[in-house]
């Protein structure tokens, strides 16, 4: 188990982290860039020297600057594994000699279980610079492995793959948390990433932890609007009895299903595809409905059309809930659902959160 | 690329000539210095000199590397304002005249030096011995080697030492298995400057120690005492014995380093 709780002074603000991770779980830090996050895996690693706090891995203290004499256990002594976007492969060994770095002695079974899990037979006595991108991180993680660390910190370490490698390497590590059972905290800022890897994460912002909890949580219950921003909710909307919800372009559905949630009447103006997934536009010209389900105009914002469903907002701006009476939604839309261009539709939020 | 080249065809001539110039000198080694000579310049003390030369550049360079060597990777890795006015600092003894590094050395190790003091009362002598040209030495050709050195760890990836120290090797065997071999190729070209330096070394060397005569010394004697032609020979001994560990070394980084030309 992992426990964190440290502050780290950066130059305009200090990284203030406190979260548990359980042993054999995948913890994801999610947030922008230069949120911290990569700071608190800097300072988990043992290389943030300027950091106080505690840190504790399985009963035994890494960091405790409240303690005298206060406790830091030197890099090299903490037995993690450590994956960054650069793979930081030593170029001037071969595959095989890079695996191998780590161990002690030769415990040849489990690195040679990892090559051949990783795909990296084939490859053994070529240099790093013969490697693609993919392969390169493949031999990184198995590196990173091979001394069976009891914590594998990962920062970003797909971010520079192609989706479809990038895809690949995410299951090989979901497999190898699954079979090692080893305690995994990686660093994203795709959501996608976090939700397809982790059971629990945390919304790091401006060096603060906004919120942490089930992956699932962040989407479905954000405890802030910054929170819901940074997963995807493009606008927030003022109903008809005065709540202020959030809309989510995935957790939109076309029609009235107002057991689900508020319903909206909107007008469709464009109807595309984005990264593979129907795409529609709809302005949403009234919205809440009262009971004869005729609209009934309660209010009005105006938001910059984003260019998917799902991606971040263009900044942090507040939105204007005063600018008037039409509203754009980019909404992910089902192939089969009818709402051509021109066409009136009727959109339902699912429950969706509620922001004061 | 080939279009690129078509414009430049003009610097191919000038590149020949420059290469020309400046290696040309040595075809008059052929016409003027016969078998005969190169006998009599060994035999009068061309042997000794050469056998001094030799000695103090191997003592020499081995205090270069041992101090040389963390002075480099320290202007390298260390950032503090300290550092910077060391590395500054080190810039006078590699761009001052060896002639005058010669005149203050003499003034510090001499007899009535500082250091010079405390060496007689241990019965050394820092003038005209083995000890005042390893000394001359030292302080010719240790800034090339430093700074060389230092390039060669600031082109070290931090990043691997990092991932290193976090596969649980320790600094000092991070510095072993990695740091080194990564920089190897530029201490080994900056190893042999400072050979080359220090086996040539005359201004610094020929203030402090006339004798025991060193092959640069020795060629300027002969010049003095017998001219031109009895110098020539010992100038031979000089570059077969200054040439081969520097040209070695630069083949060497070339070949695992270096893109392939053209």
């Amino acid at each position: 188990m992992l426990r964190v709780s440290c502050s780290i002074p950066r130059r305009f603000f200090t990284v203030e982290a406190e979260f548990d991770v359980k042993a054999g779980e995948v913890f994801a830090l999610f947030g922008p860039s230069a949120a911290g996050k990569t700071s608190v895996l800097s300072a988990v690693a043992g290389f943030e020297t300027a950091a106080t706090g505690r840190i504790q891995v399985d009963g035994v203290t890494w960091l405790d600057t409240t303690a005298r004499p206060f406790v830091y256990v030197p890099v090299w002594k903490r037995k993690l594994g450590y994956v960054e976007q650069a793979a930081r492969l030593f170029p001037h060994l071969t595959v095989r000699q890079n695996i191998l770095y780590g161990l002690r002695e030769a415990s040849g079974n489990f690195a040679a279980n990892l090559i051949e899990q990783f795909g990296l037979e084939s490859v053994l006595n070529v240099r790093p610079d013969g490697l693609s991108g993919g392969q390169q991180q493949r031999v990184a993680l198995a590196r990173a492995l091979a001394p069976q660390p009891r914590l594998l910190l990962l920062d970003e370490p797909l971010a520079a793959l192609d989706w479809a490698t990038r895809r690949a390497l995410q299951d090989l590590l979901r497999e190898v948390n699954r079979t090692l059972g080893i305690t995994i905290v990686i660093v994203t800022h795709q959501l996608s990433e976090a939700e397809r890897l982790a059971s629990r994460m945390a919304v790091m912002e401006d060096g603060r932890i906004l919120q942490q909890g089930p992956t699932a949580d962040m989407v479905l219950r954000p405890a802030s609007w910054d929170v819901a921003r940074r997963v995807g909710y493009t606008a927030r909307l003022r109903l008809e009895s005065g709540r202020v919800v959030g809309v989510h372009p995935e957790r939109v559905v076309i029609g009235a299903y107002r057991d689900r949630g508020p319903v909206l009447s909107g007008l469709v103006t464009a109807d595309g595809f984005s990264e593979g997934r129907r795409v529609i536009t709809v302005d949403v010209a009234h919205f809440g409905t009262d009971a004869g389900g005729s609209p009934a105009l309660t209010g009005g914002l105006r938001v910059g059309a984003p260019s998917g469903p799902g991606t971040e907002p263009s900044g942090g701006a507040e939105p204007d809930l005063s600018a008037g009476p039409t509203t754009r939604l980019v909404i992910s839309a089902h192939p089969l659902d009818a709402a051509s261009v021109g066409a009136r539709v009727d959109l339902t939020l699912l429950e969706p959160p509620e922001f004061r | 690329m080939k279009r690129t080249s078509r414009h430049v065809w003009w610097l191919i001539p000038l590149a020949l000539l420059t290469a020309i110039f400046l290696l040309v000198p040595l075809a008059a080694l052929a016409g003027h210095v016969s078998w005969r000579a190169f006998g009599q310049a060994w035999t009068n003390g061309g042997a000794a000199a050469l056998r001094t030369s030799l000695v103090s550049s191997v003592v020499a360079l081995v205090v270069i590397l041992v101090f040389g060597t963390p002075l480099g990777w320290l202007l390298a890795r260390r950032d503090s304002a300290f550092w910077r006015m060391v590395e500054y600092l080190m810039l006078i003894p590699l761009l001052m005249p060896p002639l005058v590094i010669g005149l203050l050395l003499v003034f510090f190790y001499g007899p009535y030096g500082a250091i010079g003091a405390v060496l007689t009362k241990f019965g050394w002598t820092a003038t005209n011995s083995l000890l005042a040209v390893v000394l001359a030495e030292i302080y010719e050709a240790m800034p090339y080697y430093v700074f060389s050195a230092q390039a060669a760890f600031s082109q070290v990836d931090t990043g691997l030492e990092r991932a290193s120290l976090l596969l649980g090797a320790s600094p000092a065997e991070t510095m072993r298995r990695i740091t080194l071999p990564l920089a190897l190729p530029g201490l080994s070209v900056g190893f042999a400057m400072a050979f080359a330096r220090a086996i040539g070394a005359f201004g610094a060397v020929i203030v402090m120690a006339y004798y025991p005569n060193t092959l640069p010394v020795r060629v300027w004697i002969a010049l003095q005492e017998q001219g031109l032609p009895a110098a020539l020979p010992l100038a031979v001994f000089l570059l077969l014995a200054a040439l081969p560990l520097p040209l070695v070394a630069v083949l060497w980084r070339r070949g695992r380093h270096a893109p392939r030309l053209l």
